[in-house]
């Protein structure tokens, strides 16, 4: 053999060795050792991120190091980033409307479902927390381990409507109350807007469906900042004829309330825009959207019935046809309607169709077990069951188990911003925003 | 040499730090990113000897199971990572370590930049430790004590719930 020592290769990995301050007596195997003799990064940037949250809360008690690294802002980030690849983190949160669905009386707690190719009704998870007592509540959104909530309680001169902010995980909830205190908010979306690095609740109150009340406009909550701001958006809409597409600006206000009494309750939250179904003309359902930064209304119609999901990253859509089959379509690139792709064609009186999560699976529900399936790899016509019954009373989202305080800032940030301390964690997580 | 003037190497040598040598297939050692870099900066220089690369941290054994992992992973990499029976392999592989060899495995892991390997120690790890009391954690990374009683109380009661 012909060995030839070639000192460019030596010296780097001297360099290396170098650079992790690794003791070459550690290395030895000595299977005499009892301990784990890890250099710090590789315990705070590679095992911690790794556990549970409920782990983590208790590990602050191991040391001071441990407790302000899981403390940290930095460290929830890179925590959320591993939680999101890791299956065993991912579940469905359910909304419990209908007993039928678990056999089960007491309704008034939500259910985790673990996200796991298949399961059992026996495996659902009941967390106690973030509902008040109150007459009605529902799932806004969910979105990096936070869950908004909507409640709404009523007393004999008055309804009481408030949003509430809450990590199942860690058991925080924060209520947030409507801007002047009495509004009802119709329609409403929630989730994390990477652009702006911040959670929005973006409402639309008073919109005059159900009490009669006059509409009070489009309202979007910060985390961050702390409160709701009144917007006044501008809105376009694209008119279809049979021969061209042609985007009109239209006067906002007017035009801004006709849109709000027509949006379905919940909108889906996709990069930048909150998507809602709509039904703008009679029988025609839309989507509207509102782009939370530009603050722009659009919207697009020609679809009969639909149901609004984002999957992958891409706004979308599960529309109704004549005889009971629905397509799900999908929107490649969020700026060029003309990308919608047909995914699927499905009976759901034939197929057990749950509701489809953001890693593009379908979940479907089989007698008491439930199973994810791939769409593009197994035919969903595999399961065969009533989906029907179930999807119509059930509301459902992805949920990824963190450490994201609905506060939107740690009791460690204020002394980390008051120590100035400098954070060995930073540029992980500055990595991570960037990718975001 | 001229027959193999294709400036591509299908073999290196690496050395342990207690000096045993051992011939590794350029596939396998591109598993590590610490190898890759090594081989592909010589083959830019367009050499066609064979190179010995020297791991002054990773003892024999630990270098070992190192390229078995390597080797295994190699046979699959054309494959995508959801390979079942890959994966079933990863869990046989890991699970007959006792802890200071997972300790020396996933420092040589870290050390050689092989991330799949650095990830399936640290999940490894994280899984077995989740469920351990605060005070075996202290025991295992063997970490003292440096709260006062108060804090220590003041921490429980503010998370009161993660402690029942």
């Amino acid at each position: 053999m012909d060995i030839n020592l070639k000192p460019n290769s030596i010296k780097m990995a001297e360099k290396k060795a170098k650079s992790g301050t690794v003791n070459g007596d550690n290395l030895s195997g000595d299977v005499s050792h009892k301990t784990l003799e890890f250099v710090d990064h590789l315990i705070t940037e590679e095992i911690l991120p790794r556990l549970p949250v409920k782990s983590l809360i208790r590990f602050k008690l191991v040391c001071k190091r441990w407790n302000s690294t899981i403390s940290s802002s930095e460290f929830v980030k890179l925590h959320l980033k591993f939680s999101s690849l890791n299956n065993q983190n991912r579940h469905f949160i359910i909304y419990p409307d209908d007993e039928k669905f678990y056999g089960k009386q007491n309704l008034d707690s939500y259910g985790l479902l673990p996200y796991r190719e298949c399961s059992n009704i026996r495996d659902l998870v009941w967390v106690d927390g973030g509902v008040g007592d109150v007459d009605w509540y529902h799932i806004v959104g969910s979105s990096n381990g936070l869950v908004c909530l909507y409640q709404r309680d009523d007393d004999e001169d008055e309804r009481h409507c408030f949003f509430t902010l809450w990590n199942p995980a860690t058991g925080e909830d924060r209520d947030i109350s409507s801007p002047d205190g009495v509004h009802v908010s119709e329609a409403h979306g929630f989730g994390y807007v990477p652009s702006l690095d911040d959670y929005l609740i973006v409402a639309c109150f008073g919109s005059g469906t159900v009490d009669g009340s006059t509409f009070r406009g489009f309202y979007v909550f910060s985390v961050k900042v702390g409160k709701w701001e009144r917007i006044f958006g501008c809105f376009h809409y694209l008119q279809t004829s049979r021969w061209r597409w042609k985007w009109k600006r239209v006067r906002a206000r007017a035009d801004e309330e006709c849109i709000a009494k027509e949006l379905e309750r919940q909108a889906v939250l996709v990069g930048d825009t909150m998507y809602w179904a709509s039904e703008f003309f009679v029988g025609k359902k839309s989507i509207v959207g509102f782009h939370v930064v530009t603050k722009e209304l659009n919207w697009q119609c020609g679809y009969w019935s639909l149901e609004l999901f984002q999957v992958k990253g891409c706004l979308s859509l599960f529309g109704y046809r004549k005889n009971d089959v629905s397509d799900f379509w999908t929107l490649k690139n969020p700026n060029d309607w003309s990308s919608w792709q047909k995914i699927l064609s499905v009976d759901i009186n034939v197929v057990p169709l749950i509701t489809f999560s953001e890693t593009g699976k379908c979940l479907v529900r089989q007698s008491k077990e439930f199973k994810l399936v791939d769409p593009c790899k197994e035919a969903l016509e595999c399961t065969k069951g009533n989906g029907a019954e179930f999807r119509r009373r059930l509301v459902i989202r992805d949920h990824v188990e963190s450490l994201i305080s609905p506060l939107g800032i740690t009791k460690s940030d204020e002394k980390e911003v008051n120590s100035g301390n400098s954070n060995y964690l930073a540029t992980n997580s500055m990595l991570l925003e960037n990718k975001g | 040499m001229a027959s193999s003037s294709s400036s591509s190497l299908s073999r290196v040598v690496v050395k342990s730090s207690d000096n045993n040598l051992f011939v590794v297939n350029k596939k396998v050692a591109s598993q590590s990113q610490l190898l890759k870099q090594c081989i592909d900066n010589m083959e830019e220089k367009g050499t066609n000897d064979v190179i010995l690369i020297p791991l002054s941290n990773v003892t024999s054994n630990i270098l070992t199971l190192v390229l078995e992992y390597c080797e295994k992973h190699a046979d699959f990499a054309d494959d995508d990572n959801n390979n079942q029976e890959l994966k079933q392999w990863d869990h046989e592989f890991l699970k007959k370590f006792d802890y200071a060899t997972l300790n020396s495995l996933t420092m040589a892991a870290d050390y050689m930049v092989t991330k799949s390997l650095l990830n399936l120690c640290c999940q490894f790890i994280a899984d077995s430790i989740k469920d351990l009391t605060v005070q075996q954690i202290r025991q295992i990374f063997d970490i003292k004590n440096d709260f006062t009683p108060q804090e220590e109380a003041d921490i429980k009661n503010e998370n009161a719930w993660a402690f029942r």
